[in-house]
């Protein structure tokens, strides 16, 4: 078996070889830095490799599997972390120029967890700048240059978790985490043809992650399937005194219960009408492959809210007081993309009275989607209306007359709603296209129970780019 | 980015050109330019029925009210920080929010709702266990 072999494994079956010795932690670790070092730059997504802390996670993970002394299913793994996790001693970037030499001296809480699970953390991945918060209307729009998808790399990897998705698409790693304010792990997991999971707000700890919006802020997984998605996030999850938005509720995940329940499904009226061609046939056929285990029911109305405006206030408010030094200070202007150096901006005079108005709504909001999900298990849509864009051109240029239909990302994330998105198939130029199902607060099970079914019954996870 | 009915740069700019063509009585939905993080282009969100119109000069350029905030952007950080293409830019954000907030405001609420966030009296949790050390 090649080192590529290796990397696409999923965790379970790495898990199984290293607990059997039939590979080590050292040797999948050396094979996914190698792998990092020499393909990495053909899609500007890793930004700092942590070789030695890595490889010493990885003699510890070796010495306690011969032990038998197995911490869980990610024990001896390697993994990348977009790079606005701490990681003590090591730069943390924010995938932006004016945060180029920032080290921190502690590890985000999702690090440590996941050190306490056993895993080998590999390298930091690069990152849209400032997670997109400034307004980039382009790919380039990190200090490591435009994010690619290694199914076709003249297109965008997606943002703003553009490392993790490109990294985990071509076998550098076989998972890592992103983080998402509004579409930062849906849409790289879909431009890049892997599976992202997007948790309930609360669900897992955002300590030692950088703050955009503090209310809308999520870490998550974006792994090969919705198993390894749902094992990352079983231990990413649960209660952090360091972070005053967890919950305390933690997620388990040891797979699929046995039984064969129908989910109730919605599909939005208007996401597909005009979506690309081939979004449209890939999610038709993907619900499709599920027919006897869904009940579904089309053209749902949407609930009529101001989402966007909404989330696009709250994003505003949130990020320019999280972001105030760096836009006073003129120091904004040293970012990659043009519209980042004066996105910003405006942002510094939004009115109290507009953000709170944006805070208020969200409980009718929440109210909306909690009536929604009384009828209804899961909503499901296309993940993107179209395939990636390309990594040459602004993103407005591209595209025209394609919608998405209803804001169901804005109301998902300003609702702290959990999603899951899978590839579900190619279109235009070689690009992967995917489904994406929404569930209710901590519905996570359902989510990965789904995903799982669907992956049990397709193969659009474990296709591979050519070249890798 | 958020939704993708338009473009995933979509920024405020876009969103207000999208608006003075469609009137905003299409699908319309700007992420500020912080909005975006994650993910450019916003689906379309329905308009309510008292969605207002468009800022009148969005076709043009820019409103009067959204270069009165831009000047007082101007005297607080200085008209030197950015060229004129720029502030023409910053602008039109600012019609972007403009629009953004009577669409909120068109959503009728009562005296007693709250916003969807509470204080707690309760003993603040600990302190981040590090502090950042800034490089150069």
């Amino acid at each position: 078996m090649t080192d590529a072999d290796l990397m696409f494994l999923p965790l379970r079956a790495l898990g199984a070889k290293l607990r059997a010795r039939e590979v080590t932690s050292v040797a999948l670790t050396e094979a996914s830095l190698k792998r990092l070092e020499t393909l990495g730059p053909k899609y500007n997504a890793v930004v700092t490799l942590m070789k030695d802390s890595a490889l010493a996670e990885a003699k510890q993970a070796d010495a306690e599997l011969r032990a038998g002394k197995p911490r869980g299913p990610l024990h001896g793994i390697p993994y990348g972390v977009k790079d606005l996790l701490a990681t003590k001693g090591v730069p943390t970037t924010w995938g932006a120029e004016p945060y180029r030499n920032q080290v921190f001296d502690y590890d985000a809480t999702v690090v440590t967890k996941l050190r306490d699970a056993g895993a080998v953390l590999v390298a930091k991945l690069a990152m849209v700048e400032l997670a997109g918060g400034m307004g980039y209307n382009h790919a380039d729009a990190s200090f490591t240059g435009p994010g690619l998808t290694p199914w076709n790399t003249a297109f965008w990897s997606g943002g703003s978790s553009s490392g993790p998705g490109a990294a985990v698409a071509a076998g550098l790693v076989p998972y890592a985490i992103g983080s998402e304010t509004s579409g930062s792990i849906l849409t790289p997991a879909s431009f890049c043809g892997v599976t992202g999971f997007r948790p309930t707000y609360g669900l897992v700890s955002r300590h030692g992650a950088m703050a955009l919006c503090w209310t809308l802020d999520k870490l998550g997984p974006m792994a090969r399937g919705a198993d390894d998605a749902a094992l990352v996030l079983a231990a990413m999850s649960g209660p952090d005194p360091l972070d005053d938005s967890c919950t305390g509720k933690s997620f388990a995940w040891g797979g699929p219960a046995k039984h064969a329940r129908k989910w109730r499904v919605a599909v939005p009226k208007g996401c597909t009408e005009k979506v690309q061609p081939a979004v449209r046939e890939n999610f038709e056929a993907a619900l499709a492959k599920m027919a006897d285990r869904l009940v579904v029911t089309r053209d749902v109305e949407w609930p009529d809210l101001p989402w966007g405006p909404a989330v696009g206030t709250i994003v505003a408010a949130e990020g320019a007081a999280a972001f105030r030094e760096l836009l006073e200070s003129g120091e904004v202007a040293k970012l990659r993309c043009p519209a980042d150096r004066t996105g910003g901006y405006s942002a510094l005079l939004t009115p109290a009275v507009d953000y709170l108005q944006a805070m208020r709504l969200r409980r009718p909001m929440r109210a909306a989607m909690t009536k929604l999900f009384a009828s209804y298990d899961v909503v499901a849509t296309p993940g993107r209306a179209t395939v990636s864009y390309p990594a040459d051109r602004k993103f407005e240029e591209v595209y025209p007359g394609i919608s998405g239909g209803p804001p169901v990302i804005p109301a998902g994330n300003l609702t702290g709603l959990p999603a899951l998105v899978m590839p579900d198939g190619f279109g235009e130029n070689g690009l992967p296209t995917s489904i994406a199902f929404m569930g209710p607060a901590f519905s996570e099970r359902q989510l990965a129970e789904i995903g799982t079914l669907y992956q049990q019954r397709s193969d659009w996870h474990l296709k591979r780019p050519a070249g890798v | 980015m958020t939704e993708s009915s338009r473009p995933p740069g979509s920024s405020r700019r876009e969103f207000l050109r999208l608006a003075a063509v469609a009137g905003l009585a299409g699908a319309l939905t700007p992420p500020a330019a912080f909005a975006q993080a994650a993910t450019p282009a916003p689906r379309p969100t329905p308009l309510p029925a008292t969605i207002p119109p468009a800022p009148p000069a969005a076709a043009e350029g820019p409103s009067e009210a959204a270069r009165a905030l831009t000047a007082i952007l101007q005297q607080r950080l200085g008209k030197d920080r950015l060229n004129e293409e720029q502030w023409e830019a910053v602008a039109k954000d600012f019609d972007y929010d403009l629009a953004s907030a009577k669409r909120m405001a068109a959503v009728k609420l009562v005296n007693a709702d709250e916003p969807d966030y509470s204080f707690f009296a309760s003993p603040a949790p600990p302190a981040p266990s590090g502090a950042r050390a800034k490089g150069d």
